[in-house]
């Protein structure tokens, strides 16, 4: 682990959702510290807090208590705007069910990130600490479009950039939403179950993408409940009852 | 997101339900159609006002005498309007400063040997002005379009001064074809007439007039008469004092009802007009002004209007509930969609924009459909108000206004709900 620079820093992060009369801890105080280029994998069964720490970190949601630093920025407490910001320019999300819109194409679907940074005011700029990083490409004057095609390019489906979603095949539409979680340059790619619905081989395939993109500097948290699947990251941690096992 | 990105999601979110998004749009066109329909039969009857009133400046009153029916004959209500009742007017009204006076009658006009019968009017020295604004005779083969001029209207000589009219001068101009009758081609100009055997110089002969109406043409005879100034006419023409139409000029547009009290007040003690049983004055006068004109005209149009305008109310608001519904639908259909928006950056204004245009581009769409079907409609709403319906071309820019804000005002409220979506809910929607 790379301890000088973490991308993730979490300081006694808990969680409590209020479920009719009765308050539910699902976090309970977690200290995380993922370092820059780290491929971790979060492990746990349901219930136990995995998902919860993923919206967390992914700005999805905001902590009850304890701090969230990413890249050294506390933004637990940030507003729903700037949590947005901080989606769009700094995490690439990666779901189970690929979450690609069907009436776009996949380069649309790709571009759809850089579409919501245009208007963000800031644009590009401010947030682009580990753009020095290993892994980061020149993204300077490149228009939305060309950096989507470069994504799919990456990802081995330039030749699928007019098609929908309902064109392609899973491992297909798996590939379009890595490529759409890369195009931002995000510090942090977050992947939830990403091979859940996929078979073992295409599933295999998507794994060898993710760890690519790992040898290539990447820093990726990857959450899932299947142990072959966390063991090809670099380390596992894992949840139960809202805290992390040491 | 940039406003061409916006608009390009909107229009995918419309393109994707054609057939629901026709039957929402039915609503606001029926709404915007009533739109146009409704303010076309107000410049109908404006219109309708202007094209024959024309004569009518709007800062003058038309003052003009009673007149009730008698076995087919009109007969004057009370004592008719006098020479002098216009003459004395802008004395007794402070707030008119001049009166135009007309009066017609029918006299015998000799040159030589020739004596002929016709009609004459008694007219002020802007008789030429009045004609031209009436704008009922052009000179013959005016090309359409074209601006008239007091020059026009003269073939020789000139027309009357003030000072002739105020001093009752014994001069005349003659029409055209009286000219031509009298003095068969010699000029005339500085010739004496003799009009009921009283002498008059001629000073100037009216050009070669016909109606602009073609089909009045056979039946008018604009150059068979000659003028006078009133003055003159009213003295030596007439054995009992003849009535006149007087127009009066009022200093200040603002204070017409004030300067229409003043003259009623002049005419009334003029004509020793009583008050009736209830309180009303029995007056023998009207007092007219293009505003009243305009007034009576819209009030025939209104009823109709009121109907229509309330069409396009109701439209307006099924419509916008239409809009409305479609657009919970699509949001409730999009859910997914939209937690995907958000977890890769979309902040909730970028949504509620999304939203809002969605429904701002369906309304405005049923907008432009909405107009077409109003103009189409306008002969029909024509023929159901006595022909008065015509487009008011500012009527189209606040049609699409009009569908524009149902759009939004409707769409507001889906958009933010689309907004106030949790991202982590939305994603996880089945």
């Amino acid at each position: 682990m790379n301890d000088q620079n973490p991308v993730i820093e979490t300081q006694n992060l808990t969680k409590t959702y209020r479920m009719g009369a009765a308050d539910v801890l699902a976090l309970r105080g977690v200290d995380m510290r993922i370092g820059a280029g780290d491929f971790v994998a979060l492990m746990g069964s349901s219930g136990s807090g995995k998902s919860t720490m993923m919206h967390l970190l992914g700005c999805l949601d905001t902590p009850t208590a304890g701090r969230y630093l990413l890249e050294g920025r506390d933004v637990g407490s940030l507003s729903a705007q700037e949590r947005a910001r901080v989606r769009n320019q700094r995490i690439g999300f990666i779901f189970q069910t690929f979450n690609l819109l069907p009436r776009l194409t996949a380069l649309d679907n790709v571009a759809l990130p850089l579409l919501y940074r245009a208007a963000g005011g800031q644009g590009d700029n401010g947030t682009s600490r580990l753009d020095h990083g290993a892994g980061s490409r020149a993204t300077g004057k490149q228009s939305p479009r060309e950096r989507a095609l470069a994504a799919l390019t990456r990802v081995g489906l330039a030749d699928r950039a007019g098609h929908r979603p309902t064109q392609l095949s899973g491992g297909q539409r798996q590939r379009v939403a890595i490529a759409r979680a890369l195009v931002g340059d995000p510090a942090l790619i977050l992947a939830d179950e990403p091979t859940g619905n996929l078979d073992s081989s295409t599933g295999g395939d998507i794994m060898r993408l993710l760890a690519e993109l790992h040898a290539e500097g990447r820093t990726l948290l990857l959450v899932t409940h299947d142990r072959a699947v966390a063991e090809q990251a670099e380390y596992t941690l894992h949840m139960r009852d809202g805290r992390l096992l040491p | 997101m940039t406003f061409v990105n916006v608009l390009r999601t909107a229009l995918s979110g419309i393109a994707a339900n054609k057939l629901r998004t026709g039957l929402t749009m039915l609503g606001i066109i029926i709404g915007v159609a009533s739109v146009i329909a409704t303010l076309a039969l107000g410049n109908g009857a404006r219109a309708a006002v202007e094209n024959s009133f024309r004569f009518l400046g709007s800062d003058q009153i038309q003052v003009s005498g009673q007149f009730t029916v008698e076995d087919g004959e009109p007969k004057p209500a009370g004592k008719l309007l006098s020479y002098e009742d216009g003459l004395t007017l802008p004395d007794a009204a402070p707030l008119i400063d001049r009166v135009e006076m007309t009066v017609r009658g029918s006299g015998k006009v000799r040159h030589g040997q020739t004596t002929l019968d016709m009609p004459f009017t008694g007219v002020d020295a802007g008789a030429l002005t009045s004609m031209i604004a009436d704008g009922k005779v052009q000179p013959v083969g005016w090309p359409a379009g074209d601006l008239l001029t007091s020059e026009a209207f003269l073939a020789r000589g000139r027309f009357f001064t003030h000072s002739e009219v105020a001093a009752g001068a014994q001069v005349c101009v003659l029409g055209y074809k009286t000219a031509d009758d009298l003095f068969l081609g010699d000029d005339p100009i500085g010739q004496t007439v003799w009009i009921n055997r009283k002498p008059c110089e001629v000073i100037g002969v009216i050009a070669e007039l016909e109606t602009v109406d073609e089909q009045e043409r056979t039946r008018s005879k604009p150059n068979e008469t000659f003028y006078l100034p009133v003055s003159t006419a009213v003295q030596n023409l007439f054995e009992n004092d003849p009535w006149v139409e007087i127009t009066a000029r009022v200093t200040d547009e603002a204070r017409m009802d004030e300067a229409k009290t003043q003259i009623a007040a002049h005419l009334r003690l003029r004509h020793g007009i009583e008050q009736g049983n209830d309180g009303k004055w029995l007056d023998d006068f009207r007092l007219t002004t293009k505003k009243d004109i305009l007034g009576v005209q819209q009030d025939a149009a209104r009823t109709f209007s009121v109907l229509l305008a309330a069409l396009a109310v109701v439209s307006l608001v099924v419509g916008g509930f239409g809009i409305m519904n479609v657009m919970l639908v699509s949001v409730t259909e999009r859910t997914r969609e939209i937690g995907v928006r958000m977890a890769v950056g979309a902040r909730q204004q970028d949504v509620v924009l999304q939203f809002l245009l969605e429904a701002a581009l369906l309304s405005l769409a049923g907008g432009l459909v909405g107009i077409l079907v109003g103009i189409l409609a306008i002969p029909l709403a024509a023929s159901l108000n006595a022909g008065l319906a015509l487009l008011d071309p500012a009527s189209i820019p606040v049609a699409l206004l009009v569908a524009l804000a149902t759009g939004i005002i409707f769409g507001l409220y889906p958009a933010l709900r689309a907004a106030r979506l949790d991202p982590i809910e939305a994603l996880r929607y089945e």
